[in-house]
């Protein structure tokens, strides 16, 4: 069982169905329902098409066999236009070829043929019997449109919408489609005689012809006579008033001549691409083009260009034709006389002449045979009904417009640069001004006052000489100043500590017990900045050291350590009368880098650490520190540093390692109470501390020697003295003023 | 200090401390140039003598002579080290910093356990066991301050919890109530804060008396200096 594809949705429906199961759309023609006489009639069309064939000629009937074929050998198909529209140009070559040969066969015997006989005229009249009820609204419609006495202006609208059917029928038609598109033109001509009053579309185009293409008039003249008197003998009349009137040849007007009648429909719907001129156009370019031909070294260049032209791609995939191309196509037809003037050879004179008799019948076969409902499913589904019906025309408005200016001058129908697609338009004028409220404008001023603000200068107020805490600077340091100037210039007497420092004892009593020549590893870790304080209270204790006669082995971990020792060994030799010189009685190794690892380091393998001395010496070939390998070797570990984080740095990496070697602190008063914990009986771990100015003053008390301490111990007590007034006062003072300030705001606050 | 008795180099050190000084004293009046000549004199020197120490007492005799003169097991010892060392030059510049991130994840691990180790076998340890030592025996055996010295201990260890407590931050938040620690907490961490502050205030009393000590030095070579020009007839 074979199925029928619906030509809409693709799908397949059962052979019995004539709608699609899926999309609704038919499947069937509707004209094979509609009624019986007229499948009748069809076939009796077809009978007399056949009994009449013989006198038609060969390369016609093989075109009919071909179309006949089309129509009604292969009913599954029908009259798919798909088919038509996908069929191969080399198939049109084929036929066209064979057109071509039967062509030039024929053109001595074509007087022979009487096609005045066609018997399908009674086809014609069928169209009108179909039953009303059948005949869809769009139909009726087209049929009334004809009648009404507008349909000049609407008929001819090119805004109209229109099938694609209908376009090609109406509309213009590139010349490139036609050497292929001839079978497919004499279906769709067969299908307008079908669904259009032929007399009054015929009339319609007579006035549209006359109205526009007065030489078109002569030819649609011409073909009226040629329907009257098909003889072969009144052409030279009609043709010589179009030679007269056009000047064409005498060939264009057989030519003319003949295609009226190879076409089939000549006083039907005929469109105006179909009427005569289009196919003397597909005609000249058959003979043209056709292979062997004497006079194809003759062919003007003009001819190939439409073969070449994009439009035929379109003919070929049988797309329609858009709106906006409507109507603003130029009419080959129009422009074909003057591309062909009178430089065609004499052969086409005859040949066409004769051919107007051959075909002069078989346009009434083609009427007879085309029925109305030999329409496609697919071209029934896609007639819009509703846009015929409501009362659009099929036949659109040609471009009356004449080129006025550029290389189209006097051309009809171009298609129109300026006025229509690149119509110049002024740019619109758009207002630049933003659309806000009124809050927005006035907080956009707000910022706008803001952001001026911050750009304008601002003039700067007078700097006072002297600012208050300028002033208070000055009086803070002069109060000082005098405080420990006084007792310098007066000589005050020295005030003795009101108890001597434990610490400064333990320490004294450490290095006393130390024996003779004792190796003292002495770290000077304090900068210069506080040397004023550590060497008053160092000093005392070095000095203690060298009257022992401890041999010192200076290191440092600050990089102005080593400078910082040498300069205090000298103070010390000056003030205490010593005579230590490096590398007799004491080693400075020089600076310690790697700060804390550095001290681990050194607390364990001080000798890889300071091979050498400061004077690139080798330091531990010395006799006396030739018992040295370790910081635990030393008999006694002094520190002397300024800083709170390197004493507790030389307490946490060097005394878990020195086991009993004693450790003393020399200190800035700053440093003591970091590090007095460790001092503390419960820790013990560090065994002396000597602590700023008064630690070192309180150490020359138990050494019973003097020192830079003791001289600075009177400007010192009076500085203290004057600091802790200073302190007192002006916390006193800045509390008063606080006090008084909070007062006053509690009274501003009662009183309000 | 008599300026008969000092030599040339003495003498231009005496009078470049003296310039120095009263340029640094001049910082009273306000920041001035005098002031920044000296402090720009004072860290430049210092800076250009750290650098000239470190080649002559650190790269040349821990560096170059053991590459040079030392046996392989000493040039060994050494190229590791010089390798990290030429490794951080690559952290100056940006693409090629991943280079010397061995070097510094070395140096960073080491310096960080040592601090650790030393930290805790140096301080916490040897304090937390004074702590409890506080109210022991005391290391001179003497029983005479039982009494002072049980007060002393006390306040010691109240001082040593309640500052520990002010670093407790643990609270709970009831509904509609800010954060609140427990009220006891609350009160140890208030005595802690007094230490503190206390501390504070010892630790800003030592900064001061070594300021005023380093002043009292320069006040005093001040007036040693004038007394001397004074004396030689200036």
């Amino acid at each position: 069982m074979s199925d029928i594809r619906c030509p809409m949705c693709g799908k397949t429906n059962p052979e019995q169905e004539e709608i699609c199961q899926f999309c609704q759309a038919r499947i069937k023609p509707l004209l094979v329902n509609y009624d019986e006489n007229e499948s009748d009639q069809s076939i009796k069309s077809e009978d007399e098409f056949e009994a009449t064939d013989s006198g038609i000629p060969d390369w016609l009937r093989n075109l009919r066999q071909d179309e006949s074929r089309e129509l009604f050998g292969n009913e599954d198909q029908g009259f798919s236009a798909e088919k038509n529209s996908s069929t191969d140009f080399d198939e049109n070559q084929t036929w066209l070829s064979d057109l071509r040969s039967d062509q030039r066969d024929e053109s001595d015997e074509s007087e022979e043929y009487d096609f005045s006989s066609s018997g399908e005229e009674g086809n014609i009249e069928d169209d009108d019997s179909f039953p009303d009820q059948e005949i869809p609204e769009w139909l009726k419609n087209i049929r009334s449109q004809p009648a009404d006495s507008e349909i000049d202006d609407q008929k001819f609208g090119a805004e109209t919408y229109q099938p694609p059917f209908v376009e090609s029928e109406s509309d213009e038609v590139v010349p490139n489609q036609q050497d292929h598109f001839l079978p497919e033109a004499s279906s769709f001509t067969s299908i307008s005689d079908r669904y259009e009053p032929k007399q009054d579309v015929s009339d319609d185009v007579d006035e549209k012809i006359d109205d526009e293409y007065d030489w078109v008039s002569e030819f649609v003249e011409l073909e009226k006579e040629n329907d009257k008197q098909p003889d072969m003998q009144s052409f030279p009349g009609s043709l010589e008033k179009i030679e007269d009137s056009q000047e064409i040849p005498d060939w264009l007007a057989d030519l003319a001549s003949y295609n009226e009648t190879d076409t089939p429909h000549k006083e039907d719907v005929i469109p105006e691409w179909l009427s005569g001129d289009q196919l003397i156009n597909e005609q000249v370019s058959e003979v043209f083009y056709s292979p062997g031909n004497d006079y194809q070294e003759q062919t003007p260049e003009w001819s190939d260009e439409p073969l070449q032209s994009p439009g035929a791609e379109e003919s070929e995939t049988d797309e329609p034709i858009p709106e906006f191309f409507q109507g603003t196509i130029p009419p080959f037809t129009v422009d074909i006389e003057n591309f062909i003037g009178d430089e065609f050879p004499e052969w086409l004179d005859s040949a066409p002449a004769h051919a107007v008799q051959d075909i002069d019948g078989s346009v009434l076969e083609d009427d007879a045979r085309i029925q109305r409902g030999d329409l496609p499913d697919w071209l029934q589904a896609m007639r819009p009904v509703e846009t015929i019906s409501s009362g659009h025309s099929i036949v659109t408005e040609q471009d009356n417009r004449i080129e006025s200016a550029g290389p189209l001058i006097g051309m009809q129908g171009a298609l129109p640069a300026e006025p229509d697609i690149a119509r110049a338009k002024k740019t619109p004028v758009y207002s630049s001004r933003l659309q806000v409220s009124e809050k927005h404008q006035l907080q956009a001023n707000l910022i706008e006052q803001i952001i001026k603000s911050e750009g304008e200068p601002v003039a700067m107020h007078g700097k006072p000489i002297l600012a208050t805490q300028q002033f208070l600077r000055i009086a803070i340091f002069t109060c000082l100043f005098l405080a420990l100037l006084v007792p310098m210039v007066l000589g005050i007497p020295k005030a003795p500590p009101n108890q001597f420092s434990p610490e400064a004892f333990m320490l004294s009593r450490l290095i006393n017990q130390l024996p003779g020549n004792a190796p003292v590893l002495l770290a000077v870790d304090y900068s210069a900045s506080l040397s004023g304080e550590l060497d008053a209270a160092s000093l005392p204790v070095i000095d203690q050291l060298m009257i022992k006669g401890a041999n010192l082995t200076i290191v440092s971990t600050i990089p102005t350590g080593p400078m910082q020792a040498e300069r205090l060994i000298q103070l010390a030799n000056q003030v205490g009368g010593h005579k230590y010189q490096m590398s007799i009685q004491y080693d400075n190794l020089g600076y310690l880098p790697g700060g804390v690892t550095g001290l681990l380091g050194m607390a364990e393998l001080p000798r890889q650490l300071f091979p050498y001395n400061l004077l690139g010496e080798l330091a531990w070939q010395d006799s006396r520190l030739s018992g040295i390998y370790r910081l635990a070797d030393f008999s006694m570990i002094l520190v002397l540093t300024d800083d709170p984080e390197t004493a507790r740095t030389w307490i946490e990496q060097v005394q878990p390692e020195l086991g009993d070697t004693p450790l003393g602190f020399v200190v800035a008063a700053q440093v003591e109470p970091v590090i007095a914990p460790y001092l503390a009986d419960s820790a013990k771990q560090i065994q002396g501390l000597v602590s700023g100015l008064s630690g070192g003053y309180s150490y020359e008390i138990l050494m019973v020697r003097p020192g830079i301490a003791s001289n600075y111990w009177s400007s010192y007590s009076v500085g203290v003295l004057v600091v802790l007034i200073l302190v007192i006062g002006i916390s006193l003072f800045n509390g008063g003023i606080q006090l008084i300030n909070q007062t006053r705001k509690m009274g501003h606050k009662e009183q309000s | 200090m008599n300026f008969a008795e000092l030599n040339l180099a003495d003498l231009i050190g005496a009078v470049l401390g003296l310039v120095f000084t009263l340029s640094i004293f001049s910082y009273i009046l306000g920041d001035n140039m005098l002031f920044r000549i000296a402090s720009s004199i004072f860290i430049g020197a210092a800076a250009g003598f750290a650098v000239i120490l470190s080649i002559y007492n650190v790269l040349i005799p821990q560096v170059i002579v053991p590459l040079l003169e030392g046996d392989s097991s000493n040039m060994i010892l050494v190229f590791i080290p010089l390798l990290l060392s030429l490794l951080l030059v690559f952290k100056l510049s940006p693409k090629l910093s991943g280079l010397g991130n061995p070097s510094m994840a070395f140096l960073v691990g080491v310096g960080v356990a040592a601090v650790i180790g030393g930290a805790i076998t140096g301080t916490i340890f040897p304090q937390s066991l004074a702590t409890i030592h506080l109210f022991g025996k005391s290391s001179e055996g003497s029983s005479g301050l039982g009494i002072f010295r049980f007060i002393e201990s006390s306040i010691i260890l109240m001082g040593t919890i309640t500052t520990l407590v002010y670093f407790h931050f643990s609270a709970r938040q009831k509904p509609g109530q800010y954060p609140r620690r427990w009220e006891p907490i609350e009160w140890l961490s208030w005595i802690g804060q007094c230490f503190i502050a206390v501390t504070l205030g010892v630790l800003y009393a030592g900064v001061l008396l070594s300021a005023l000590a380093a002043l009292v030095e320069r006040v005093s070579f001040l007036w040693k200096l004038v007394e001397s020009m004074y004396m030689i007839g200036f």
